[in-house]
């Protein structure tokens, strides 16, 4: 009898391990192992938009939603010919347009075929003519691994790789919806004892590396190669260095002689070199540190940029360019035994950092919580950004769940994101420190962090009076302007400061299975001054006399032949509502026009459960306040970007739950936002009635009150209500 | 003045506020363990990626404290512990900290605690994918397991014995009746439940990793003079396809609980440094190995030809040097 003394898990274990004696090479040969994954999403949203199966997308034509049904198989392939040989494979179908309702993705309209040209294939209409919507099947990786034995090399890989390897600042682990899309060929190895080193070319992907978001028009030759040294001469001490060069080569369209094959030259090139160490001499006091230095150059000749406007868009600064960044952290564990530890951390990334292939999510290379997802992408007045009709909020209302990842790279990659992804914020130009202390107290954990940010981005006319300010080597992006961004690190003129303070806390009441309570509290205090000197004001003192009177438009040079009145032009006269005559706006006439100066403070309370093995659910309520002064009507934000100064509340209630299965796991994340926006746009200008054709377009009341700026667009001086429903539910199982 | 003695007392608030948690939690034991001995055998490699690092898994100390109605129990290693982030780990995106609600991810620690201290008298068997074997002499009433996903981890558990107990009824040999089978299967959680506990008051401070076993898990707070196995490992967190067991980086019969395997060469996705054709290879990356013995012999002394598992010593606090 095996089973006795009702003691049967360790029997039963004692014999599977009694049992476990096949060899291990059993599986060597050409045995092909198929296995899979299959995953299932919902959304729904009270948005009714259904353009694809993610919520989020600032690509043009692919397409968002909050509502539709949507099914991805994921097929893992793998073989061991031999004991040094390791083959795996992807092959996948994408979520992209394929809904449910598309019913195989048959039919559908062939833009191929329309005449004028129709509209972009979105939401699936455009059914078996569109790979996004006939629920295609993709090779997404193929990887070839090799142990050959030789004593240099240990491991060599071919094909795909998530590039997990090296690090964020240089080349950093690719997104998981990426995953196996770079190609490279990497050798791995010791040359000693303890010291090791990673070499690798990779492929440079063409879709977003490089000026512009591309590589040009010669692309298969296109390619980064970075070497990493590892070294680990002691437990106490390790060094990493690291160097990478990316190559963007053209075809020299100078080189007419083809009898002796083609010249290029490079559209893009990149280098950067970087140490990272640890010292670790005692479970008292752990040190790291890295120092990064990089340097890049586009040729205009080759189509790039060789400046920008007041909206540029390109993850690389334009030019020749060069900048370091620096990195140091010390962690005091529990120093004076009472369960206190303190994590510091200082960082000084440079303006001018690039390093085109550093991880653009889905890493965090600082400290701080930074800022929150719940106000990007949505405009302050629910709009995606802009003041013209059109162009309403994609994310939605609520934002993105949590607070912002810290990426060291302007070339940020929120696309094809669920609500409850975390999103990712440039730390270009940050420097200052972090304090973080936690601590036990009873049944207490704590956590806090204090953090003071300045930047390397702080200046006047771009850093460079000598140029015109419509005329910058630095892209803007979406702007500063608003509570906050995610992928501008520039402004035309910036005299920033951020504090950050966050108290977190974490309970375990002690009912039945036991209650997790978890608590937040987060103060942001930020102001910038933006232009802080007369010099750089539009126009000469007096310019606008106010009382009916026109504008003299008498612009002031700050250099000569430039001038911001190219971009601060002063308001005509207009008779407003009620028949007040004024300015449209007021007139950028003094430095503090531009201001900004936010108080912002965020407090979340929650509750989590375990029901179950298999069942655990949290509910969350988190509200944010914000009182933000971000210009007045002079500044306008940029002309192009809904203004957000006054104040805003926010209010998110979360319910989530997770359950598995064996090999499924279902998921359920319902959110409930709301919340108002409460315009403060200052003096200075006559309000107007807006058109019927824009309260169409805005979706604002007919009759409201705002003012059309420079370009026309349209700031609405409503307080603004918001309510947004969205939830999704997935399932996941492998097979 | 009274507003000149507000800091003071301020301060002196804060500080006996701090003090608190230090005092009512008397110290049971310390272990210690060489710092520098993550590698198994002596040969195991970390995996070729940036999850892992040399010291992560490096375990310097366990200490045993009174606390409460039960045990609080720290481990100490070489760095700080990482603590999961909003990353993806997998292709539909699934988020770390949703997963790893605990503070970590990268680690196990495996405790089984002979109480008796008789020898022979409980479970010699080491949770699935461990691939050693404990003692007799220091077979064990009661195992703490520290995992990621403590309550994944023990319904997996429960499964896995449900699959064994079926498969030995299935056995040609097997005299198991269905009575019996029936009887066993329900047997099973009440059996983990009792004698296998996962934490889940788990607190992660830099390189410190803490957590509370109830005193009616273990019948009381622990005992310097019991025996303690404590072995560590690399976290499998998503316990996906049994890829590993497939391509036979790891036995094939034998289950694996939230384990990353060992493997000759050096991969990204498992640890390394392995002997070639060795299915029974304990993928232990530190283990306490009690006074005049060394981890590396233990962990190296198997021969999966003769179906002779690495067989763990526990390690009794009471009996080892005091150390000044």
């Amino acid at each position: 009898m095996r089973f006795q003394r009702g003691f049967a898990f360790i029997l039963l274990a004692t014999a599977a391990l009694a049992s476990s004696v096949t060899p291990a090479h059993a599986a060597d040969g050409q045995t092909l192992l198929i296995t899979g994954e299959g995953y299932i999403k919902w959304l729904w949203g009270n948005q009714r938009t259904d353009g694809s199966l993610y919520n989020f997308t600032t690509i043009p034509n692919e397409g968002y939603g909050d509502n539709g049904q949507g099914t991805e198989i994921n097929l893992l392939l793998a073989s061991r010919p031999s004991r040094n040989t390791e083959v795996t494979g992807r092959i996948q179908s994408r979520f992209s347009q394929n809904q449910w309702t598309n019913f195989g993705g048959f039919g559908g309209r062939n833009p191929a075929f329309e005449e004028p040209p129709g509209a972009p294939c979105v939401g699936g209409d455009c059914g078996e003519f569109d790979p996004r919507s006939n629920e295609y099947i993709k090779m997404r990786g193929l990887t070839a691994r090799y142990t050959p034995g030789w004593k240099l090399v240990d491991a060599i890989t071919v094909g795909s790789t998530d590039l997990g390897m090296f690090d964020p600042w240089t080349i950093g682990k690719i997104r998981y919806i990426d995953r196996d899309n770079a190609k490279a060929v990497l050798l791995q190895g010791s040359l000693a004892n303890n010291f090791g080193y990673d070499l690798i070319r990779v492929s440079l992907p063409r879709l977003w590396a490089g000026p512009d978001f591309n590589t040009g028009s010669y692309t298969a030759a296109d390619g980064a190669y970075g070497l990493q040294l590892r070294a680990t001469p002691s437990p106490l001490f390790d060094f990493v260095g690291v160097v990478e060069t990316v190559s963007d080569l053209e075809v020299d369209t100078l080189d007419f002689d083809y009898d002796d094959g083609r010249d290029v030259e490079a559209r893009f090139s990149n280098d950067v070199y970087g140490v990272r160490f640890g010292i670790h001499p005692s479970t008292l006091i752990d040190i790291r540190g890295m120092a990064y230095f990089s340097q890049a150059e586009s040729d205009p000749r080759f189509g790039v940029p060789s400046s920008f406007g007041l909206s540029g868009f390109s993850p690389v600064p334009a030019g020749e360019i060069d900048d370091e960044a620096f990195k140091a952290n010390v962690d005091l564990n529990d120093p004076f035994g009472v369960g206190l530890s303190f994590n510091l951390e200082y960082f000084d990334i440079g303006a001018q950092y690039i390093s085109i292939l550093a991880a653009r999510r889905e890493a965090d290379v600082l400290l701080t919580e930074g800022s929150d997802g719940a106000f990007v992408f949505p405009g302050p007045d629910n709009s995606a950004f802009g003041v013209f009709g059109g162009n309403p909020t994609r994310i939605g209302y609520g934002g993105f769940q949590g607070n912002a990842q810290q990426v060291a790279t302007i070339n940020v990659d929120n696309e094809f994101t669920d609500f409850d992804e975390a999103m990712a914020e440039s730390v270009i130009g940050w420097k200052g420190f972090t304090i973080a202390p936690n601590w036990s107290l009873g049944g207490f954990d704590l956590s806090a962090e204090y953090s003071f940010i300045d930047y390397n981005t702080n200046w006047q006319a771009w850093g460079d009076p000598s140029r015109g300010i419509e005329s910058s080597i630095y892209p803007n992006f979406e702007s500063d302007a608003g509570v906050n961004s995610y992928r501008n690190a520039y402004a035309p003129f910036q005299e920033k400061e951020t504090t950050i303070m966050v108290l977190r806390g974490k309970y375990v009441l002690d009912v039945a299975k036991g209650v997790d309570l978890f608590g937040k509290v987060k103060l942001i205090d930020e102001q910038d001054d933006r232009l802080d000197d007369p010099r750089f004001l539009p126009y000469q003192a007096g310019d606008c006399p106010g009382g009916g009177a026109a504008c003299s438009n008498n612009a002031r040079d700050y250099s000569p032949g430039n001038s911001t009145a190219a971009i601060y032009g002063n308001p005509p006269v207009i008779t407003g509502a009620g028949g007040v005559v004024g300015y449209q706006w007021a007139p950028f006439d003094d430095i503090s026009d531009d201001d900004r100066d936010m108080d912002y403070r965020m407090i979340q309370l929650g509750g989590g459960y375990q029901f179950t093995d298999n069942l655990y659910s949290s509910l969350t309520f988190e509200r944010y306040d914000v009182d933000l002064l971000d210009g007045n009507t002079a500044f306008q934000a940029y002309r192009l970007h809904s203004m957000s100064s006054g104040e805003h509340t926010k209010n998110k209630v979360i319910l989530f739950a997770r359950y598995t299965l064996g090999g499924s796991e279902f998921g359920f994340n319902y959110e409930y936002n709301f919340g108002e926006f409460d315009p403060d746009f200052g003096g200075g200008f006559v309000p107007q009635v807006i058109s019927d054709d824009t309260a169409r377009s805005l979706g604002l009341p007919f009759g409201s009150l705002g003012f059309a700026g420079r370009f026309g667009g349209w700031n609405s001086l409503e307080t603004r209500e918001f309510r947004q429903n969205r939830l999704k539910a997935f399932l996941k199982f492998r097979f | 003045m009274h507003s000149s003695r507000t800091p003071v007392l301020a301060f002196t608030l804060a500080a006996a506020l701090l003090a608190a948690p230090a005092f009512g939690r008397s110290e049971i034991f310390t272990l210690n363990d060489p710092r520098g001995d993550d590698h198994g055998d002596g040969n195991y490699v970390y995996p070729l990626n940036d999850e892992l690092n040399e010291g992560d898994l490096d375990l310097l100390s366990l200490t045993a404290r009174r606390e409460g109605a039960g045990t609080q129990f720290e481990l100490t290693f070489a760095r700080p512990v990482k603590t999961p982030g909003r990353v993806a780990i997998d292709y539909s995106g699934t988020q770390l900290d949703t997963v790893a609600r605990f503070g970590f991810y990268t680690l196990n620690v495996d405790l089984y605690i002979d109480m008796d201290r008789a020898p022979g008298s409980g479970g010699t068997s080491m949770l699935p994918g461990r691939l050693a074997e404990i003692d007799p002499a220091s077979a064990w009433e009661r195992a703490v397991v520290l995992t990621p996903r403590p309550h994944e981890a023990r319904g997996e558990l429960k499964r896995m014995l449900a699959r064994q107990l079926r498969q030995d009824a299935r056995d040609e040999d097997s005299d198991l009746g269905q009575a019996q089978l029936e009887a066993l299967q329900k047997q099973i959680p009440g059996d983990v439940e009792s004698r296998i506990f996962f934490p889940t008051q788990v607190r992660v401070r830099g390189s410190k990793i803490s957590f509370f076993v109830p005193d009616s898990f273990l019948g009381g707070p622990a005992k310097d003079t019991w025996s303690y196995v404590v072995a560590v490992s690399a976290a499998d967190l998503l316990q996906s396809f049994d890829v590993n067991r497939a391509l036979g980086r790891q036995s094939e019969d034998e289950e694996a609980l939230m384990i990353l395997p060992v493997s000759p060469g050096k991969w990204q996705d498992r640890i390394g440094g392995g002997r070639e054709g060795a299915p029974l290879q304990p993928p232990l990356m530190d283990i306490i190995a009690p006074e005049g013995r060394k981890q590396e012999t233990i962990l190296g002394d198997f021969d999966s030809r003769a179906r002779r598992p690495a067989v763990l010593p526990g390690v009794v606090p009471a009996e080892q040097p005091k150390k000044k």
